[in-house]
């Protein structure tokens, strides 16, 4: 077991490594465009040159890399350009914002596409079966941004209502943030639902044509039992699996969600970064999002193999 | 986050959470902890108009100036890309120049709103004093101005030696002030007394005072300013003399402003409680904000403005920014050195079209000089006298003699760049077609969506031939006129990305900037403008407009031009 973890977590570097150069290069692809960010046209080459100094742009990119990546490690991630702040202290706040705001959707995600799902398998071929599927794959075609967008014009419109613009932080208030958060999350959570249910409706009608679950039909058991006792446990393992791969997709989801919801979260923290082509922030942001992604595979992959013994193999 | 401001311990202390929940709670806390790591009136200027506009549009609409006596209280809410530099010598950005020290700080002069395009004093009590030869101004700062009750200033008047050293620390190098630049004229600045600032200047130069109004040269205290380049990073580091107070500020989030304690030295003015500001970019959110009831006012793009025309509910108000639709034209490509053609193609360009296609018919038809001065402006009477402004079917006639004397009797094929950002390449595709009609083929070169990275190198290294694009700068002659058709390309015609030359101009052009004597500058003003219709460098198109929708509960909204009078929000306030 500990082999398994170390040699998955020794896997993750490579990643992370290509991860670390494509951040920060694509960064410096045109640094020029930094200084027109910040000074608009009527600058001096003065000032032209120190905004290039304070970005580390008149530096050789070699020496910066590693300078930088040194840095990271040493858990000095820069400082923002515009704030003079450090880029880790910046983030802290929002890192919380963006984790609720993902965690609801999956957790909202299993509590929807997870029943649906068995109930499709138990119904499967009847029209139940066809309404839900039809709606998995709406689900999954149509982007969530899009969903937003209408769900709150429609809102809006008709009933002079959206979730309240100002934030409320699940620390300061509970019951205002939950107010706040449930309609995106809900939406946010809609793909994956869609997802999980598939998956988890291939999985349980699988489950449902092994010899042990006609067995437990025979010995004359209710079928709640055999659905939830019997069937759901190894109908639902896999299904692990496909939350940590949509945990990407869900991280990517609330960068538009944060700016749609007005939710202060790393995703629009990074989007405004980018309108101000602050570097430092850029890549702290987009590295901790990889971080995020990479980690929570390796969590599901160990998980996973915790649940079913064979996956070590 | 202090302890007292978390719910978990504010439960725990109450005793009505277990502390079982607590912790599950702070868990939940620790989790991210351990393994994770508008502007308000009007909107930003990439926006367009509800219906056709012409010259007699530009006074700015006020539906709602009533007789009503204005009474106090209220908070305005309204939405705005808020960032993260409330420094206003530093900072690019208008959320926290207009909306935050536009409220909280006062500028030596301002903007006038009688005259649009035109200065009054703000912290001077008047125009100074320009004695000889217009190089030696002398400034009276108002007695009656005080500071904000705010250590380390403490109430205290503003004087002559606040000023000067505001103005020096936005020169300083090191503070790196986007607007380093526009102080390079003076050549020393003098405290004679507590109220009296002297400035010498290497040169006269009336639009000074349009500069020291300018949305971000606000007049900030000695103490602070002596600070420097670090001087303003927080809430506490903002105070101004202005009417509200800044009571909080989360960068890129919300801030709220107060009216100040002590009471604000101008008399009958600031009669709201404060303001909430809180980020929202998206148009169609900032439009779903204000239907829901969740702000007072927000700036919205002419396609959502629309959705609240009829609206009992809504007030729209609208102004010209100062930004200039253009067709660059590189001088130094030799079939341009021909004023024939350039006249032509300008006579060719359909700018009624532009605003009315482009832009939903929001925006103004102009010159060289922008619409949203109108004080500067040519008058549209003469204006549609003018080549390029009459009606279509006698300017492409005109346009088609024109390349015929110019040897191009059957047109020509060119390559014009362009960029998809702020409507561009929109405002391209009515170009080429409009070309088209005079014989001119077009190939397009679209350089992308960074404007900023991608556009703007090419214009200032020359590297185009034709270039449809626009150009945002304040709406007096110098930033519009001087800087962009001056032959002298370092110093003072630095945006004259086309090289246009013209000596007879030069002089022209020099001589306006002398002239504090508005009539007689004006007159001056109008007369380059002929001169740059008739013998063109870039053709100029007009402006776009700016938008604002307005809870009817609001009394003396206005809207204007982009930053101009920003200070007008002073006088709002609201019904109960």
């Amino acid at each position: 077991m500990y082999q398994f973890v170390l040699r998955r977590v020794l896997l993750s570097i490579p990643t992370l490594l290509i991860v670390s150069f494509l951040i920060f290069g694509m960064v410096r692809i045109n640094p020029d465009s930094i200084v027109g960010a910040r000074l608009g046209e009527g600058y001096s080459e003065e000032q032209a040159r120190q905004i290039k100094h304070d970005y580390g742009l008149d530096r050789p990119v070699a020496t910066e890399y590693v300078r930088w990546a040194g840095n990271i490690l040493t858990g000095d991630w820069g400082k923002s350009a515009y704030t003079y702040r450090p880029v880790l202290a910046e983030m802290a706040p929002k890192i919380a914002v963006t984790l609720e705001l993902a965690l609801f959707a999956v957790i909202l995600s299993v509590l929807i596409g997870l029943p649906v799902g068995v109930y499709s398998a138990m119904r499967q071929d009847k029209w139940p079966d066809y309404v839900l599927r039809s709606n998995a794959i709406l689900g999954l075609s149509v982007p969530g941004f899009y969903i937003a967008t209408i769900v709150l014009a429609l809102l809006a419109n008709q009933l002079q209502w959206i979730p309240d613009i100002r934030y409320h932080s699940l620390f300061d208030d509970p019951l205002a943030n939950l107010k706040q958060m449930w309609l995106p999350a809900l939406i946010l959570s809609l793909g994956t639902a869609a997802a999980v249910m598939r998956y988890s409706r291939t999985m349980m009608l699988e489950v449902l044509r092994q010899d042990y679950i006609r067995t437990a039909w025979s010995k004359g058991l209710d079928e709640r039992v055999v659905i939830f006792r019997h069937a759901l446990k190894n109908a639902a393992l896999p299904v692990v699996t496909i939350l940590g791969l949509t945990m990407a997709t869900l991280v990517g989801g609330t960068v538009i969600f944060e700016g749609l919801f007005g939710l202060p979260g790393l995703g629009r923290h990074l989007v405004g970064a980018v309108a101000r082509k602050d570097f430092a922030v850029i890549q702290g942001v987009a590295l901790f999002f990889a971080l995020a992604v990479i980690t929570i595979n390796l969590v599901v992959d160990i998980s996973y193999t915790v649940l079913d013994p064979r996956a070590r193999r | 986050m202090t302890s007292q401001d978390n719910y978990w311990i504010r439960r725990l202390h109450s005793g009505s959470v277990s502390r079982r929940r607590f912790v599950g709670g702070a868990a939940i806390a620790g989790v991210g902890a351990a393994s994770l790591g508008l502007v308000g009136c009007g909107g930003d200027d990439n926006e367009g108009s509800p219906t056709a506009s012409g010259n007699a549009n530009l006074t700015p609409t006020n539906p709602t100036a009533s007789a009503e006596a204005p009474v106090k209280g209220g908070t305005l809410r309204a939405l705005a890309n808020i960032g993260s530099l409330i420094d206003p010598h530093t900072t690019n950005t208008p959320a926290e120049s207009l909306s935050i020290w536009g409220r909280v700080g006062n500028t030596l002069m301002r903007f006038s709103t009688k005259q649009p395009g035109t200065t009054e004093g703000d912290l001077s009590s008047g125009l100074p004093e320009v004695p000889g030869d217009g190089t030696l101004l002398t400034f009276k700062i108002r007695p009656e101005a005080k500071w904000q009750n705010r250590a380390p200033v403490n109430g205290r008047a503003v004087t002559a030696e606040d000023v000067k050293l505001s103005f020096e620390r936005i020169k300083d190098p090191a503070i790196v002030s986007p607007r380093g630049g526009q102080f390079g004229n003076i050549d020393s600045m003098t405290v004679i007394d507590a109220n009296t600032l002297q400035m010498k200047l290497k040169a006269p130069q009336a639009d000074l005072f349009a500069v020291m109004s300018d949305q971000y040269n606000f007049v900030i205290p000695k103490e602070t300013a002596v600070k420097g380049k670090d001087a303003i990073k927080s809430a506490a580091d903002v105070i101004g003399s202005g009417p509200y107070e800044l009571d909080s500020f989360v960068a890129a989030q919300k801030f709220t402003l107060k009216r100040r304690a002590d009471g604000y030295w101008r008399p009958n003015t600031a009669w709201l409680d404060g303001f909430e500001y809180t980020h929202q970019v998206d148009p169609q959110q900032v439009a779903n904000a204000i239907r829901a009831g969740q702000v007072d006012v927000v700036g919205l793009p002419v396609d959502l403005v629309k959705t609240f025309e009829g609206d009992k509910n809504f007030i729209i108000t609208k102004a010209p920014t100062p930004t200039r639709e253009c067709l660059l034209i590189n001088h130094g490509k030799d079939r341009y050195k021909d004023p024939k053609v350039r006249l032509a193609l300008s006579r060719a360009i359909n700018r009624a079209q532009v605003y009315a296609t482009v832009f939903g018919g929001g925006g103004v038809v102009g010159g060289p000089m922008t619409p949203a001065a109108p004080f500067w402006a040519l008058p549209e009477a003469e204006l549609k006298k003018l080549p390029g402004y009459g009606d279509r079917a006698t300017e492409i006639k005109e346009a088609k003699a024109l390349l015929s004397a110019a040897g191009f009797p059957d047109g020509f094929e060119e390559t014009i760049i362009t960029v998809t950002a702020f409507d561009t390449e929109k405002i391209h595709e009515i170009v080429v077609s409009n070309l088209r009609d005079i014989g001119v083929t077009v190939k397009t070169e679209n350089v992308g969506t960074d404007f900023g990275a991608n556009f703007l190198p090419r214009e200032v290294k020359r590297e185009y031939t034709l270039a449809t694009t626009l150009f945002l700068s304040g709406g007096y002659p110098d930033a519009q006129l001087v800087l962009y058709h001056h032959s002298d390309t370092k110093t003072k015609g630095t945006r004259n990305y086309g090289d246009y030359s013209s000596p007879a101009l030069d002089v022209k052009l020099e001589k306006q900037s002398t002239l504090y004597d508005l009539p007689q500058r004006q007159q001056l003003v109008y007369d380059i403008q002929r001169d740059l219709i008739n013998a063109p460098g870039p053709i100029w198109m007009g402006s776009r407009s700016t938008f604002g929708v307005w809870s009817t509960k609001l009394r003396n909204v206005q809207q204007y031009s982009f930053a101009a009078a920003f200070w007008e929000s002073e006088n709002v306030w609201i019904k109960a």
